[in-house]
């Protein structure tokens, strides 16, 4: 058991969090805000330099070998500053995807622009009306003269604005999932640009008989859904870890706030009141980085726990990002519902992310599903001999 | 980080675990089991801590010269942990985890060598009377006084909410020395002979029809002066150490999962006379969330406790783990009779419902209330972690 980090773990949190304190302040965040497509192109080029755009790849692939923490990590800090370039959807799931899945041709062609930055790739997945991210999707491909014919819809496809294209997951004749390469020129895809809560862009893809080469076809995988609700659960914890740097970054700002704001004579974090909710987000907080670490751990040792890790986390931390993400408004008084502090902008993003991926009521009937199939309940979550195998005693 | 046991730390889990398989018995798990108040009967916890002694494990807080096990605050964890999710008693953490340490920080050379081997050997059973009547959670503005006399101290007053006084034959108490200057300068930390004439021990009924805690009457009770712990009107130091012990000290996740699986015993037992939890999606969702609140808890307490050094103990960053896990406490109580729904308007002494466990689950419930108003009430835990850990 080791409960400090790591040597990896050290240098990504500390290079991660220098670099945005130099670069992305919420003042300078303002150029990413009002960048095409919310993406600061310096910014972006400053991730490919860090290796970040590599993170959860391996070194073979020019990658860094990170996991669970090491991306948990990396997403905490890119919450504490608002980072609004879409780091997850082209990350985590577009560059990973391919990764994972691509055919030799397509990793070739692929992996070092999306590497150094001059590419993106993103997962569409989500469509609307679905919230519960492991569901089948209704997107269909259907096989036809050497190619495939593809139809549906998917919803707020982050970060699919100015992507070299996106990864969409459609359902195959016969059940099993596969995922196309589709440029966003492609005819018959239609590209609705969204805004999105956080600040960030998003688009709406509408496909209607859009013709593609099967050379499209992610890789030659059958049925990818087991590995993409993989990915996918993992992508829900890192999101986890973006709030729970939100949720502090926004603690620290309220309790400073509290200090310097006079009311009645004195300043307000004098009052007990102020001071019990300060607390309980505190107490928020350090539960959120906890659920944030139980999760990654334990998926970093037992990967097929993912899906009930991101229940666990999703339940945990989507409640605790709601409580903190109103506090801080509540104490700023009017402050609070102002664009002018970071305030406001913290809690449009933890408010986003507690309606991504689904709500935590939600996972928290997942998660109650899954312990009392499981029995997991009835033993330690911590004390893991090896590779996730528990004995219930 | 990583949560993988070493094969050192397996090693370890694996010696506990056959020393429970060897020496705790049915018996001794069933008076746990059955226990709904906040510490078992001393027939239950007494033998189980002669069972720890001969094993050398019963005092892991200690120096390794007084008893100590040595154990670093991962192995402590595991045992702890072990040890509640097998079923064991809980130990009765008066002697061994609270006034222990007070007398190894502060007793003299004396103290240390007359009360620790009786508190390892289970002579002593103490109670703490710090409490009264109008000092609660402001424990400062007590007013039980203790008057020079000679070489003793003569005490009038009360102590209230004591646990387990009808059980103690020895109690350490807080006691006013002093009424100039600040309040918490004129305090002095004794320890005090149950039988001694003057004594008087008063049952209080509770809301969960257990006995568990007293009221003390002290009616010109002499006390040796040699029998107070650090210097006259210096009792707050020792107050704040031992509260430090009191709140974060102990290893909680372990009792809570334990109790969590009485709640899903009780699932079961209702499964089987056809109530069927899960065909209500509202009290899944509630088991799941209940789930990965202790998890979560779990984990943080394992990454405060990791944290220190042997003998270290945790200091502010303890009221966290107070608060939370008083809280917890009382969720996977409410969740115990939420899963009852109107079974728990049942009302049982307990004895005729055989070895059912639902009976249990109501007046466990009710006591449960206690765990955010004693040690320090929740609104106390607050302002400490507002000034400690926020910083305000």
């Amino acid at each position: 058991m080791l409960l400090s980090l790591t040597e990896l773990q050290e240098m990504i949190e500390s290079s991660v969090l220098e670099f945005l304190t130099h670069e992305y302040d919420f003042l300078k965040r303002a150029n990413s805000l009002h960048a095409p497509h919310a993406i600061a192109q310096p910014i972006w080029q400053g991730f490919a330099d860090m290796g970040w755009l590599g993170l959860p790849l391996s070194e073979a692939d020019g990658g860094i070998d990170g996991h669970a923490m090491e991306s948990g990590l990396l997403m905490r800090a890119f919450g504490r500053h608002l980072v609004v370039e879409p780091y997850l959807s082209s990350v985590l799931l577009g560059t990973r995807l391919l990764a994972e899945f691509g055919s030799a041709k397509q990793r070739e062609s692929w992996l070092p622009s999306l590497l150094d930055g001059t590419r993106r790739l993103v997962l569409a997945h989500e469509e609307f009306g679905n919230s519960d991210p492991w569901a089948p999707r209704a997107t269909r491909a259907r096989e036809e003269a050497g190619g495939f014919i593809l139809n549906g819809k998917k919803s707020l496809v982050a970060g699919a604005p100015g992507a070299s294209a996106v990864l969409l997951s459609a359902q195959l004749d016969g059940g099993a999932h596969a995922l196309f390469v589709l440029p966003l020129d492609t005819p018959g895809l239609s590209v609705t640009e969204r805004r999105t809560l956080d600040s960030g862009r998003a688009a709406d893809l509408t496909l209607e008989g859009v013709q593609v080469a099967a050379a499209a076809k992610l890789g030659d995988a059958g049925d990818v859904t087991p590995v993409l609700e993989r990915i996918l659960a993992e992508a829900i914890v890192n999101l986890c870890w973006e709030a729970s740097g939100a949720m502090q970054a926004a603690l620290e700002q309220t309790a400073a706030y509290t200090k310097e704001r006079m009311q009645f004579g004195q300043s307000i974090s004098k009052f007990q009141v102020v001071q019990h909710r300060l607390a309980e987000m505190a107490v928020g907080c350090e539960e959120a980085l906890s659920a944030c670490q139980l999760a990654a751990l334990r998926i970093d040792s037992d990967p097929a726990s993912a899906r009930a890790m991101a229940a666990m986390a999703k339940s945990k931390v989507g409640r605790g990002a709601l409580l903190v993400a109103k506090e801080a408004v509540q104490l700023h008084g009017a402050m609070g519902v102002s664009e002018e502090l970071a305030i406001a902008s913290y809690f449009r993003k933890l408010q986003g992310f507690s309606q991504q991926f689904g709500g935590a009521a939600w996972f928290a009937e997942r998660y109650g599903e899954h312990m009392l199939d499981s029995n997991e309940y009835r033993a330690s979550r911590t004390l893991l001999t090896q590779k996730g195998i528990q004995h219930a005693s | 980080m990583h949560l993988e046991l070493s094969p050192a730390e397996q090693a370890f889990r694996d010696e506990v675990r056959a020393f429970l398989r060897d020496n705790l018995t049915a018996e001794l798990q069933r008076g746990q089991r059955y226990t709904t108040g906040v510490y078992p009967e001393p027939e239950v916890s007494g033998p189980w801590q002669q069972a720890l002694q001969r094993k050398g494990w019963l005092v892991p807080m200690w120096p390794k010269e007084w008893g100590g096990t040595g154990w670093n605050a991962v192995e402590r964890f595991i045992f702890e942990s072990e040890c509640s999710l097998a079923g064991a008693p809980l130990v009765h953490p008066m002697g061994v985890r609270l006034v222990g340490p007070v007398i190894l920080r502060f007793g003299t050379e004396e103290q240390k060598r007359h009360y620790l081997p009786r508190i390892l050997n289970s002579e002593d059973y103490w109670c703490q009377g710090f409490s009264e009547p109008g000092a609660g959670s402001d424990l400062a503005s007590l007013k039980m006084m203790a008057v020079p006399d000679g070489d003793d101290y003569i005490l009038n007053g009360s102590k209230i909410w004591t646990t387990h006084a009808h059980h103690s034959n020895m109690m350490f108490a807080l006691v006013r020395t002093s009424t100039e200057g600040k309040r918490q300068e004129g305090i002095s930390f004794v320890l005090i002979d149950m039988k001694t004439p003057g004594i008087e021990v008063h049952k209080i009924d509770t809301i969960g029809g257990d006995y568990d805690v007293n009221q003390v009457f002290f009616t010109d009770v002499r006390v040796p002066q040699a029998n107070r712990v650090g210097a006259e009107n210096a009792g707050w130091d020792c107050a704040k150490y031992l509260l430090e012990f009191e709140r974060g000290g102990g290893i909680f996740s372990g009792r809570l999962r334990s109790q969590l699986k009485r709640v899903g015993d009780a699932i079961e037992q209702l499964k089987a006379s056809s109530v069927n939890v899960r065909a209500d999606a509202r009290l899944v969702a509630r088991f799941g969330e209940v789930c990965a609140d202790l998890d979560v808890f779990e984990m943080l307490e394992l990454r405060i406790m990791g944290a220190l050094q042997p003998g270290q103990n945790p200091g502010a960053i303890s009221s966290i783990l107070k608060l939370r896990a008083s809280r917890m406490k009382q969720a996977v109580a409410e969740l115990g009779v939420e899963v009852l729904g109107t079974e728990a308007l049942h009302w049982s002494n307990g004895a005729d419902d055989g070895d059912s466990l639902l009976p249990l689950l109501v007046p466990d419930y009710l006591n449960s209330r206690a765990f955010t108003i004693f040690g320090g009430a929740s609104e106390v835990q607050l302002t400490i972690i507002a000034k400690s850990v926020v910083g305000v």
